[in-house]
């Protein structure tokens, strides 16, 4: 078992030319090192078993004249966080890239390209990941001379206009969705099959940025956790909690024991109605629509439980740094404690008889198959982790709020496939209610929230909560009234990489249902994609060569 | 002709051609109470029909045989339909009757494969491919299934057991050939949408559904009418047995549905295989027996 000082020590020891300095935070220690020896930094912290959380991009020029790179890696079993800090040149950001030695970067180099203008060495040249390709050459939103209005000012989509402008009144019979292969949200799935069989595929995605990072660095501090809140249609109290987290985090805030439970509580009851509207779709896809009809009538009581302990169905408000808003009374405790049970109750029969469904258990089984060495290469998180044999899960691993009293069991299966994932959330909507439970019977008494809060600028903090989907992680480096930079990574964004991997041999009718046995959340849409039928190479098309194309 | 034969003829084809769109509200009622919904009102079908038909015509640009093929389904349904309903109400049971229908209902899944395999609609392609792939083995079962029947009927002086077996198999392929759960690959996964239908609106989507309706009415109805017209002597038990048969089995069949999920191209393929086998295998038993 490695404790953070051995890390540390064995960084010294293999790489003393390359620290620059070393810093302690609330819950990481940050690991300053010269930018060139990532790659060897990088190795050194795999071999010891580390695992990427999340990679964050920063323009830091005002602050310390450089741009900055932050690797947040976890070692899970012993809750401990390594931040590896590499400053990067003000005028020419350059680092090289960990892509070869590190797969789950990916995503995270070609962000920080798109949004910061910081460039890779050692990657072959990509198209834009996340901005739209009518975007201005040379203006990266995220860096600190372009404003919110600048940005409002500079760019507005406008394809319908545009369309008007090369006169083309046809414009909507390009069929953009809405069909889709899995969930229904804005995504595209290009899947290449061999008779019934995928052989592969690739995923486009990252049309809508909505740029809610950049928003947040203009609100106040309690105003973001409003916003951060609408990051996901589901389970967007993930966020609001772990964005506060963050800036407790950063600030040593210390949050009442009550507000934690309060937090901790509303988290499962998030978690229930996420996993059971997971379920529901899966039988959806399955083709066993009296399961997903009732699985929607037992998700209502959820609802109402979520309704009834809040006041909102979904997007309670609930949230602010050091605590939370209201206070929650003994009399609607109670009545939550009744409706948990009845729902043990009723879930129980459901996942008896939907699960024995013959055709609904031969096309679980087997397919959309993810081993566990690919899990651990890919990073990924959550049920997809667990259902692949890897025993993480934040609440264990890092306890925060409510779980640091009252630790979770885990379900963890090592099959695999799209079975061993469904089992994984199944086992977690039973653990949830018992949890929910508890946390009712011993919710301590006293204050909701922190009294007094001191905004001190420059101080880094992380935030993660283990989400429906998996685990949600916030940074936050603080400014003097508002965040100096928020990143937010949601699990999506670490599972979606691995998808094709899960992909590659299925049957056709089983794409949607392995694609949604990550539970995606997508915040994108579709671009039209051309497909030459003969070598069946395809590419991405612009809105203006489509236009071209029609007459 | 018996004037009293050829009323019956009359009144059972009217039957059976305006019940198909209500036994599937009856159906959509049933479904709606297993799923603990309310469903529809049972003459809704009959609405969406309706209107569907004071829609505009608009055929689709890639499938100009689409209008030909719908109308050509409903005119061949219909027929289907007829011909089980004076079959039954004159007890005809022969060669020659079992021909008509067989030739009846495969221009009817020749015609669907038409239009599904005259669309440039990629969706549409892979459900038709998984059509054919099914239909291929169903229409193999359906015609074992049939010959037994007419030897099951020669014999069913000595024993009603091969009849029966032979009427459960018409039933399975009847089952299978209706597109519903878990069956219905053609418009399978959420890719495929409404598959073969996709293209199709106004009153050619009318057409499309009634003939598919009026077909699965027809499959259904087809062990009732070896059933009743073999074994029911009695004009009026014959036709009111055929009929209530019919409705009894859609529902059986409604039911069976709504409690599975979806199979997969293969495991349907391979497992319809085993079902008509092993009939197959205790049918030629029943028979050695008797």
């Amino acid at each position: 078992m490695l404790r953070r000082d051995q890390v540390i020590d064995v960084l010294k020891r293999e790489m003393s030319d390359s620290v620059l300095e070393i810093s302690e935070l609330r819950s990481a220690t940050i690991v300053s090192v010269d930018p060139r020896s990532l790659p060897r930094v990088s190795i050194a912290l795999v071999a010891l078993g580390a695992r990427l959380r999340m990679m964050v991009a920063s323009d830091e020029r005002p602050w310390r004249a450089c741009f900055s790179l932050y690797y947040i890696y976890a070692f899970d079993r012993e809750g401990t966080n390594i931040i590896i800090h590499a400053p990067l040149d003000p005028d020419r950001p350059t680092a090289p890239s960990i892509v070869d030695l590190v797969r789950a970067v990916d995503w995270y180099e070609l962000e920080a390209r798109d949004l910061l203008g910081i460039e890779f060495e050692g990657r072959p040249p990509a198209p834009r990941f996340i901005l739209p390709d009518d975007w201005p050459e040379g203006v990266y939103p995220l860096r600190k001379d372009v404003s919110v209005e600048q940005l409002r000012a500079l760019y507005k989509p406008s394809p319908l206009e545009e369309a008007r402008l090369l006169g083309a009144e046809e414009i909507v019979r390009i069929p953009i969705g809405p069909y889709h292969p899995a969930l229904h949200e804005p995504e595209y799935f290009e899947l290449y099959v061999r008779g019934e069989k995928v052989v592969g595929a690739r995923y486009v995605g990252f049309m809508v940025h909505r740029g809610i990072e950049k928003l947040g660095e203009s609100m106040k501090y309690d105003q973001v956790p409003f916003i951060a809140e609408r990051i996901c249609g589901i389970c967007g109290f993930v966020h609001s909690t772990s964005y506060c987290q963050a800036v407790e985090d950063a600030l040593g805030i210390e949050v009442p024991e009550r507000a934690e439970f309060i937090r901790s509580l509303i988290l499962e009851i998030e978690r229930v109605h996420s996993h059971l509207l997971w379920f529901g779709v899966a039988l959806h896809l399955l083709g066993y629509d009296t399961g997903f009809m009732h699985v929607w009538r037992i998700r209502e009581r959820v609802m109402w439980l979520a309704e009834l302990l809040t006041g909102s169905r979904k997007t309670y408000g609930l949230n602010v740094v050091g605590g939370v808003r209201r206070d929650i009374d003994r009399d609607r405790l109670d009545k939550a404690r009744q409706v948990v049970k009845e729902l043990r109750k009723e879930f129980a029969e459901l996942v008896k008889i939907t699960i024995d469904v013959p055709q609904v258990r031969a096309r679980l089984r087997g397919t959309g198959y993810l081993s566990p060495g690919e899990a651990q290469v890919f990073a990924v998180v959550g049920p997809t982790a667990r259902g692949s044999g890897i025993d993480i899960d934040v609440r264990k691993d890092f306890p925060y709020a409510g779980y640091k009293r009252i630790r979770p069991r885990v379900a963890v299966y090592s099959e695999g496939d799209n079975l061993a994932r469904t089992l994984v959330r199944v086992d977690e909507v039973f653990e949830s209610l018992d949890l929910i439970e508890r946390f009712i019977d011993e919710m301590p008494g006293g204050a909701i929230r922190a009294e007094k809060i001191e905004y001190e600028p420059y101080r880094i903090g992380i935030g993660s909560v283990e989400a429906p989907r998996g685990e949600v992680i916030h940074m936050v480096i603080t400014g003097s009234r508002t965040p100096y930079r928020w990143r937010v990574r949601a699990p999506t964004y670490q599972n979606l990489i691995a998808v094709p991997t899960m992909l590659r041999g299925v049957d056709l009718a089983d794409a949607p249902l392995t694609i949604a046995s990550i539970d995606p959340c997508f915040s994108c849409t579709d671009r039209a994609i051309v497909i030459n039928v003969a070598t069946g190479a395809s590419r991405s098309v612009s809105l203006r060569e489509i236009v071209r194309r029609r007459r | 002709m018996d004037p009293i034969l050829v009323l019956a003829s009359i009144l059972l084809t009217l039957a059976l051609v305006a019940m198909p769109p209500l036994i599937d509200g009856v159906e959509r009622k049933v479904r709606a109470s297993i799923q603990s919904r309310i469903g529809p009102p049972i003459i809704q079908t009959w609405l969406d029909l309706m209107k569907l038909l004071a829609k505009e015509i608009k055929l689709p640009e890639s499938s100009e045989l689409a209008a030909l093929t719908a109308l050509l389904s409903v005119v061949i349904s219909v027929a289907l339909l007829c011909c089980l309903a004076v079959f039954t109400a004159v007890r005809m049971v022969s060669v020659g009757a079992a021909l008509a229908i067989v030739m009846l209902i495969a221009s009817l899944h020749g015609l669907s494969l038409l239009t599904a395999c005259t669309t440039a609609n990629p969706f549409a392609a892979v459900g038709s491919f998984r059509r054919v792939a099914l239909t291929i083995v169903n229409e193999a079962g359906l015609l074992l299934s049939i010959a037994l029947a007419l030897y099951s009927i020669q014999i069913s002086s000595r024993s009603l057991v091969p009849l029966a077996i032979s009427a459960a198999m018409l039933a399975i392929s009847g089952f299978a050939n209706s597109g519903r759960l878990p069956y219905d690959l053609h418009e399978a996964e959420p890719e495929l949408a409404s598959g073969t239908v996709i293209e199709l609106s106004g009153p050619l989507l009318a057409a499309e559904i009634y003939s598919h309706l009026a077909e699965r009415m027809a499959l259904t109805a087809l062990p009732m009418y070896v059933l009743f017209a073999a074994l029911a002597k009695n004009l009026v038990v014959r036709c009111l047995g055929f009929l209530a048969g019919s409705i009894g089995l859609w529902l059986v069949f409604a039911v069976t549905s709504t409690v599975l999920g979806r199979s997969r191209v293969d495991l349907a393929i391979r497992s319809l295989g085993a079902v008509y086998a092993s009939m197959a295998i205790a049918w030629t038993g029943a028979v050695l027996l008797c």
